[in-house]
């Protein structure tokens, strides 16, 4: 059972998580990912028993400190070849969206090509 | 010597040839990965022209490295340029490195000759292999059974002998798991000794590159030519470490605890029977085996908890980045945000889509508090607990999964059950301790006798100790009962026989 400052995990909060997360789901989907994160929560509900008053977050366990990286430019030879090949949707040297700024233009057209040439930066499209 | 090391030494020396024994490999994956299915690919043209490059060298006089020549597997999530690396997801489908991981890179310049991609569940999050979107991966003793998971694909191929050595990642227990219940040695290096550089990011505070390998010898030396620093890694540690193949194999006067959290009730009969038997063979070659009463480490039983939530939360960002835009297929919308909704939502599978919603669940407003900061706060208790242990004792032992090889999708209609698979090996992640599991036994029941493995846990940056102190074990055990299901004709050279 949920505490009683917490609301139950229901299919609304849910949908909530699922469009914060980007995850597209049914109808049916959220109910029983409701369900499922419920019975989840459920199991997990004895960590909210241990007291924790004064006991810092360990957000790593590094046993020997680490070295941060040189603020340096390392080469990556024809990155926008390779990067753009494995793009499912990409032409003339760029990432290809759905427009976001203008939905009057229409849907783009598809322009997925499962294997590109490297050898060719512009994408069939 | 291990048969590793023997194989390369061959190589080197020139009585062993690169190219037959990728060929012995390939053959004896082409007989058998039908009905076990350990690898998603196998780029059977580029492990040749691999070892040709690796004879070159020796025709040469140059030396391909302490790995020369040695067929080798890698999971299907570390980078190899040119490779597939989909992770196991229909989200990566036909998406192909475009660089090597550092553990490639390694792996590349001792001399290894990689034959294929292992499978896996989906963005490792998984105990059985069964969450791959291309199918499961069958355990060689019993292929009615599961392999354990998430490396389950590497911990099987190197059990049904189709590759001498694996490699694998763990995050809650994904490479001793699975090789406990395949029979094999798996090893997770400290957190920070090697490198992710090239590894995809599943929990970034608790993800490490390890070997699957026939013993510890073997895993030793891989361990070693894949750990050190790399510049493209902030989190490895700086400097030289000790090696793992060089370290003193000695077990008198280890000091040995066994925490009873490791050996309570909900632990497997026979599991814990082939426990106890090795602790005592421990004590018979001088260790100093302590059986603790329950209560050195009060928080354990709070580790499934504490690491499925700060685990989720971790991907839950770390797998933003799958959007259909940069990589792989893409499930088109008429709006971007229509896009990611479908590209994410029809294409990760519904373990991955259940972690997802988790982590975010647990780092949303008004929640945060509540469970993703409470988790860390218990996170850091279960480390002290770790840590104190490591005051009194220079390792810890204890069965490495609390029961043997479980049947294909008896865990599958509940997450629960199936999280429960980690019980013994997260806590030890969390606290981002060296662990190896040794194969220990077998369990006997009404179907095929199932391996059992001993997991030992080692102080921070200990990771040579705690390979040693199993190649010890493994001396005292003797050889261990193989599976030999697959292995009939097995080429000497390439993972039969020494």
């Amino acid at each position: 059972m949920p505490a009683p400052d917490e609301p139950a995990v229901d299919a609304a909060l849910a949908a909530n998580v699922a469009h914060l997360a980007r995850l597209g789901l049914s109808d049916d989907e959220r109910r029983a990912a409701a369900a499922q994160l419920a019975g989840i929560l459920g199991h997990f509900r004895a960590l909210q028993a241990v007291d924790t008053a004064g006991v810092a977050p360990l957000v790593h366990t590094l046993a020997v400190p680490g070295a941060p990286a040189a603020d340096s430019v390392v080469p990556f030879a024809d990155a926008r070849v390779r990067l753009l090949g494995l793009a499912s949707h990409a032409r003339e040297g760029f990432l290809v969206v759905p427009r976001i700024l203008d939905a009057d233009f229409g849907p783009e057209e598809p322009a997925a090509h499962a294997d590109p040439d490297p050898a060719d930066e512009e994408s069939p499209g | 010597m291990s048969r590793v090391a023997d194989i390369a030494a061959g190589v080197r020396a020139g009585r062993l040839d690169p190219v037959a024994l990728a060929e012995e490999s390939l053959a004896r994956i082409a007989a058998h990965d039908g009905r076990l299915h350990c690898f998603l690919d196998v780029d059977a043209a580029a492990a040749r022209r691999r070892a040709e490059e690796v004879r070159a060298q020796v025709r040469a006089g140059r030396d391909p490295g302490r790995l020369a020549g040695v067929p080798v597997a890698i999971k299907d999530n570390i980078a190899l340029q040119g490779a597939t690396l989909t992770c196991a997801s229909r989200i990566l489908q036909g998406y192909r490195a475009p660089y090597s991981s550092h553990v490639a890179e390694r792996l590349l310049a001792e001399g290894a000759v990689p034959v294929g991609r292992t499978n896996m569940d989906e963005f490792a999050m998984g105990a059985s292999t069964e969450n791959s979107a291309f199918g499961p991966t069958r355990n060689p003793w019993d292929t009615a059974r599961v392999p354990g998971g998430s490396s389950g694909g590497s911990a099987a191929a190197v059990a049904a002998g189709l590759v001498p050595l694996a490699f694998g990642s763990e995050t809650g227990g994904s490479i001793r798991q699975p090789a406990a219940l395949c029979g094999v040695t798996g090893f997770k290096p400290t957190y920070g000794a090697v490198s992710r550089f090239g590894l995809v990011a599943f929990g970034s505070s608790l993800d490490v590159i390890g070997p699957l390998a026939a013993d510890a010898a073997d895993a030793a030396l891989a361990y070693d030519v894949i750990a050190g620093h790399d510049p493209r890694d902030a989190t490895t540690w700086p400097g030289s470490r000790p090696s793992a193949v060089a370290a003193e194999r000695r077990l008198a006067g280890l000091r040995v605890g066994v925490p009873g959290e490791f050996l309570d009730d909900s632990v497997d009969a026979e599991v814990r029977a082939r426990t106890h038997a090795a602790l005592e063979l421990l004590e018979s070659r001088g260790a100093r085996v302590t059986r603790l009463p329950l209560g050195r480490l009060p928080h354990m039983d709070l580790s499934i908890p504490v690491y499925y939530i700060v685990a989720s939360s971790e991907a839950s960002s770390n797998l933003a980045r799958f959007d259909g835009v940069r990589y792989g297929p893409r499930a088109q919308g008429v709006e971007l945000l229509e896009t990611y909704l479908r590209t994410r939502g029809t294409l990760f599978g519904p373990e991955v889509r259940r972690r997802i919603l988790l982590g975010t669940f647990a780092l949303s407003a008004g929640y945060l508090d509540a469970w993703y900061k409470k988790a860390l706060a218990v996170r850091r208790l279960i480390l002290d607990e770790f840590l104190a242990l490591f005051r009194e004792f220079d390792l810890l032992a204890g069965p490495t999964s609390p029961f043997p090889a479980f049947a294909l999708g008896a865990r599958t209609a509940d997450p629960y059950a199936m999280y429960l698979c980690d019980l013994l090996t997260a806590p030890v992640c969390l606290a981002g301790l060296p662990s190896v599991s040794v194969p220990c036994g077998l369990a006997r029941g009404p179907g095929a006798p199932l391996p059992v493995g001993l997991q030992l846990v080692g102080a921070p940056a200990q990771d040579q100790r705690v390979l040693a102190a199993a190649a010890a074990f493994e001396e005292a055990r003797g050889e261990p009962e193989r599976c030999e299901t697959f292995r009939a004709g097995a080429p000497a050279a390439a993972g039969g026989a020494r």
